[in-house]
Formats: structure tokens, C-alpha cells, sequence
């Protein structure tokens, strides 16, 4: 009966640490804590074997950008953040196609290797995931 | 009721002014997805970005508490449905997920 009573929340534990886990960037660098934020929950759910995509979205995307140099707004970058995030089992980025383009940059000029998907997928993309966060 | 089927329930609570805020919302719905107005977004109820949220052909629901803060109650849309804070709940336990646009 002990053994029952332990196993059964355990099993509850396991299949909620199954669900994944997807975090939508919308905000461009340098503006607000949002992102950061962002990162962090990315980094304490991987810490906790919850499987993490990222999705980069409008300015979202320009966080990306390859080329920025924080020092000379005195800020920290989260760039070297964001390379570090294979360390951490994060291996999914996702970016738009329209974005690309409408911020007339490629895949090379991003800073980390992301699976560009259409627009229209984006939505389907959402949906296969347990749960979203939207900061 | 079967809720299987259920899917996102998108909560945006920003106003109707946040353009790109909705466009991503929306583009973000699929079939079986809700849209909740709170907060500022109830000004939805005021513009024509509500028959935008409607064409979408997924409920869109309104939270009552903030319609009537907003002093909105007098625009009923019969395409919107008005909830409590309890309904609020209720809502987020029957679809799968929620999705916060703010």
C-alpha cells in the first residue's frame, strides 16, 4: 500500500516534467527585462529535464542579430547567453521567414543555427506544444 | 460537453492600439481556439478590430468585471460572450492551454 500510495504522485511528477515547453521572444534588445526573463525560465526548466523550444517572433528576432555590440551602451548582451543554450539541451530555435525578410536579414547573420519555418505554421507550431510562454 | 477538443485559449489584454499585438494573436489561432479580451483589450468591444477577433469563427469572450470597469456595458456584441471571474477560471481548466498576449 506504501509503495502505491508513493508511486502514484511520482508518476504524476514525471509525466508533468514530459510536457514541453515552449518560450516566445517578441521583444527587440536593449528595451526591457523581458527577455532575460525569458532565458531564465528556458535555463530552469531545462535544469529541470522539461524539454524547452524557443520561438523568435517580430523584434524577437532582432535579439538574434550577429552583429550588436552591447559595450558601447554599457549593457550586458544576452548573445553569449543565448550560444550557451546548447549546453543547457536547448537545441530548438525557431524564427519566421517573414521576419527574416522583413528585417532584410538572413540565417547567417543570426546568432545561434535556427529552423526557419513559414507564418502560417507558426500557429501549428504552438499547438504541438503542452504549454507556451509569452512573456 | 466534450472538451476534448479544445484546444488554446488566447488571453490578450493589451488595447485594440497594440496592432502587432493582435496580428500575432491571430496568427497564433487556429480552429478550436478561444480568444479572452481583459483589461485594456475589452476597448476591443469599441472598434472594428472585434469583427476581425469574430471572422476568426473561434469564440471570443469578454471579461465581465473589466466591461463594466471600462464603462462598456452598454455596447453588447451578441457575438461576444460575457463572463464572470469564476467563468474566467472555468475556461482556462476546459481548454488545454492558454496563451497570454500582453
Amino acid at each position: 500500500m506504501l509503495f502505491c500510495y508513493l508511486t502514484e504522485p511520482l508518476h504524476l511528477v514525471i509525466n508533468q516534467m514530459k510536457k514541453n515547453l515552449l518560450i516566445i521572444f517578441r521583444h527587440p534588445p536593449f528595451s526591457s527585462t523581458n527577455n532575460r526573463e525569458s532565458l531564465d525560465i528556458a535555463l530552469a526548466c531545462s535544469a529541470f529535464d522539461i524539454p524547452v523550444s524557443l520561438l523568435f517572433i517580430n523584434d524577437g528576432l532582432l535579439q538574434l542579430h550577429n552583429q550588436q555590440n552591447s559595450q558601447l551602451l554599457q549593457q550586458k548582451s544576452l548573445v553569449n547567453n543565448f550560444k550557451a543554450l546548447a549546453m543547457y539541451d536547448i537545441e530548438d530555435y525557431y524564427v519566421l521567414e517573414d521576419d527574416l525578410s522583413h528585417y532584410q536579414l538572413t540565417e547567417k547573420e543570426l546568432s545561434l543555427s535556427c529552423k526557419v519555418i513559414k507564418q502560417e505554421k507558426m500557429a501549428l507550431l504552438i499547438r504541438a506544444f503542452d504549454t507556451v510562454i509569452n512573456l | 460537453m466534450t472538451t476534448s477538443h479544445l484546444e488554446t485559449l488566447h488571453i490578450i489584454s493589451k488595447s485594440p492600439s497594440h496592432q502587432q499585438l493582435y496580428a500575432d494573436m491571430l496568427s497564433a489561432t487556429l480552429e478550436n481556439d478561444a480568444i479572452l479580451l481583459t483589461q485594456n483589450a475589452v476597448y476591443t468591444l469599441t472598434c472594428r478590430q472585434l469583427d476581425v477577433l469574430i471572422n476568426t469563427g473561434n469564440p471570443v469572450y469578454a471579461l465581465i468585471v473589466d466591461v463594466e470597469a471600462h464603462g462598456l456595458a452598454s455596447l453588447t456584441n451578441s457575438d461576444v460572450i460575457q463572463i464572470s471571474d469564476v467563468q474566467f477560471v472555468e475556461l482556462c481548466c476546459l481548454y488545454k492551454k492558454t496563451l497570454s498576449w500582453f
